[in-house]
């Protein structure tokens, strides 16, 4: 008796309380109104790290200073990490044509050093930071600002969404921007935002007081930092409203590397925070990621495995009948109820099919809902991106996800930034034997 | 309670029951198909019987129509053949090895009648231009190579329907001719290949290709 039947009913069982969850939680969703008066604008900080971003730093500065929020105010400081390229001069410009703009130069030191270097040099009591392909809308800042206090937040952070939807790769990050943007909303309701994204998040200062700056040596600083505000019982929320845009990778390579790196981060701030008291994001925000990381993975065997079988078989099929393809065509058209009946039940067809139906009414569940926030693209855009997502999404995620584990396990070195992550199982033998 | 741990509860009860649901409705209609099939098995069984009795007591007349009765339970065989395979298949949760041990006994015994009655109506109307295969196969020692030549065996029947008729028989199995062609025919590798065709008789010891066998379709 083969096991593949069973871990496809363990997979479709887990699967299965994804979706009814999802679709529990999407009847049940009720958008609360803000309304909050900001009476006393506090002191706002933004700092832009910024490296070999001359491409982009003219267009997010001028969003910056477009920024609904009184100038007085408002303080923007950007940091060139050792740019080889021309980022310092043009922000340069800036600084001597607007006084609040703030311009730094260091030596390359990845992006978290960069942010502690910016954070160290500003006066205000609330921080921003930006990543400096990042755009955000002019009411973003008041209306994080609106949240953290009427929520009394110690952090916001903001949906975030892709600027251009042109490459095929583009229009797949879309949805995957829409879906995390959407667990952001149902992470937020067990106060379990584990993520202070780089383009737009919003702290106090008290913040970095009291736990410190950013880990200039973890792989993915956002997650750490918003771990280590947990850990240390700040609240961090959600702003669905807020939507920074961001240049997405535009190729499969540089997305490839862009996701590896969130999950070794991911994997490496959970080895550190596992123990973390919120229960919520202890068992069920990490419990989701990693039998994730474990079924995606497996899922993508299943199906190679099967699909190559298939494949082989069907070859050897069609040398056995002298490649009549008309006879194969034929064959392939003809149904037979009874024969449909006995199959049904052959993959555990039934429960598939209870979980088609729930994830179909999720999925358009979602899109109203998500729509009500980002109306940017249309209803039919939307189902289009879906496809696409829908069909690569699996083998996607399996590929970052198995190229993450080889370098968990076998990988010298990952550069990104300024920062070389080496804290493979690899390297830590061959310092221990060698060390 | 708080909300999402309400939600999260819901949630988990829903799919458990769901899952579970699905279980029992694919175990239930596993059953039914099940059921289904050993009625179509007795009802095949005692059209093939009566048509025996006919074919015992009296000589037959060779006319089309008895062909057409032959091809009628044929069809009806293969179908009984057909609902086996996805029952004894590895996707096959609910899989009983006692069940379709069962099942597979009474569809070989089927299979082996209609061969003894179309092998009389073939030599008692002097039929020149029918052939008959008796397949052997083996799951056990011989999976990939049976598979692949009970596929051009079903090709070779689909382009020679009207002169070709082919009995597959599992030589695992204990019934009781299959054993008596196990130790006459000295089956101990498979595919196990029986070709008749009007009084002559070939044996083919392994996998013959499809050229292979259109040959002897000819001869």
């Amino acid at each position: 008796m083969s096991i593949i039947p069973y871990i496809i009913l363990m997979i479709i069982f887990v699967e299965l309380l994804l979706s009814i969850y999802t679709l529990l939680f999407l009847l049940s969703y009720d958008k609360e109104e803000i309304n909050y008066e900001i009476k006393d604008y506090p002191k706002v900080s933004i700092i832009v790290p910024a490296y070999n971003e001359g491409k982009n730093i003219k267009n997010t500065l001028e969003r910056l200073i477009d920024l609904e929020y009184p100038k007085d105010k408002l303080e923007i400081i950007v940091v060139d990490d050792g740019s080889k390229d021309n980022t310092y001069e043009i922000a340069k410009e800036y600084e001597e044509k607007y006084n609040f703009v703030k311009v730094y130069k260091k030596e390359n030191g990845g992006k978290s050093s960069a942010l502690n270097y910016g954070i160290k040099r500003s006066s205000g009591e609330i921080i921003v930071t930006l990543d400096a392909d990042s755009i955000p809308e002019k009411d973003s800042l008041i209306k994080m600002l609106k949240y953290m206090y009427y929520y009394n937040a110690d952090i916001v952070v903001p949906a975030i969404q892709t600027i251009n939807t042109k490459k095929f790769i583009e229009k797949y990050q879309y949805i995957d921007y829409a879906i995390h943007n959407f667990s952001g909303i149902v992470v937020d309701t067990m106060n379990s935002v584990f993520i202070a994204s780089g383009p737009f998040s919003v702290f106090k200062r008290s913040v970095f007081e009291k736990i410190g700056l950013f880990d200039e040596k973890n792989i993915s600083e956002d997650m750490e930092i918003a771990l280590r505000a947990q850990k240390n019982n700040f609240k961090i929320k959600f702003c669905p409203e807020a939507i920074i845009k961001t240049v997405p990778p535009d190729n499969f390579k540089s997305l490839l590397k862009q996701r590896v790196r969130w999950t070794l981060g991911f994997i490496e701030n959970y080895m550190k925070y596992r123990d973390i008291e919120n229960e919520y994001l202890r068992e069920v925000v990490f419990g989701i990621n990693i039998i994730l990381y474990i079924l995606i993975p497996l899922s993508f065997s299943i199906i190679l495995y099967t699909y190559g079988y298939q494949l082989y078989n069907f070859l050897i099929y069609l040398s056995s009948i002298n490649y009549d393809i008309l006879y194969f065509i034929k064959n392939s058209f003809s149904f037979d109820i009874n024969t449909y009946i006995i199959q049904l039940l052959s993959t555990s067809q039934l429960i598939l099919t209870i979980f088609s139906i729930i994830l179909l009414i999720d999925f358009f569940l979602f899109i109203n809902i998500y729509r009500r926030y980002d109306k940017s693209k249309s209803w039919l855009s939307i189902i289009y991106y879906s496809i696409i997502y829908l069909i690569f999404s699996i083998y996607f995620n399996a590929i970052f996800i198995i190229v993450a584990l080889y370098y968990k396990l076998f990988g010298r070195n990952l550069r990104w930034g300024g920062i070389v992550w080496n804290n493979s199982l690899i390297n830590k033998l061959l310092n221990k034997k060698y060390g | 309670m708080d909300k999402p741990r309400n939600i999260i509860t819901i949630a988990v009860i829903i799919s458990i029951l769901s899952f579970f649901l699905g279980i029992i409705l694919g175990y239930l209609l596993y059953q039914y198909s099940f059921q289904q099939s050993i009625l179509q098995i007795n009802e095949i069984n005692s059209l093939v019987i009566s048509a025996q009795y006919l074919a015992s007591s009296q000589s037959l007349e060779c006319s089309n129509n008895y062909l057409s009765f032959l091809e009628y339970l044929k069809s009806q065989i293969a179908q009984v053949g057909l609902e086996l395979t996805y029952l004894e298949s590895k996707e096959n949760i609910y899989y009983n090895k006692e069940e379709i041990r069962y099942l597979k006994s009474q569809y070989f015994n089927m299979e082996y009648l209609h061969f003894l009655l179309t092998r009389k109506y073939i030599e008692d109307c002097n039929i020149t231009n029918f052939t008959l295969i008796l397949y052997f196969y083996d799951n056990q020692y011989c999976s990939d190579e049976c598979d692949q030549e009970g596929n051009i065996l079903t090709y070779l029947y689909a382009q020679n329907q009207h002169n070709l008729y082919i009995y597959s028989f599992d030589s695992s199995y204990p019934n009781y001719f299959i054993s008596y062609y196990n130790l006459n025919y000295n089956i101990t590798t498979w595919p196990f290949i029986i070709i008749y065709r009007y009084n002559e008789t070939y044996i083919i010891r392994g996998f013959a290709s499809l050229d292979e066998l259109e040959s002897y379709l000819t001869k």
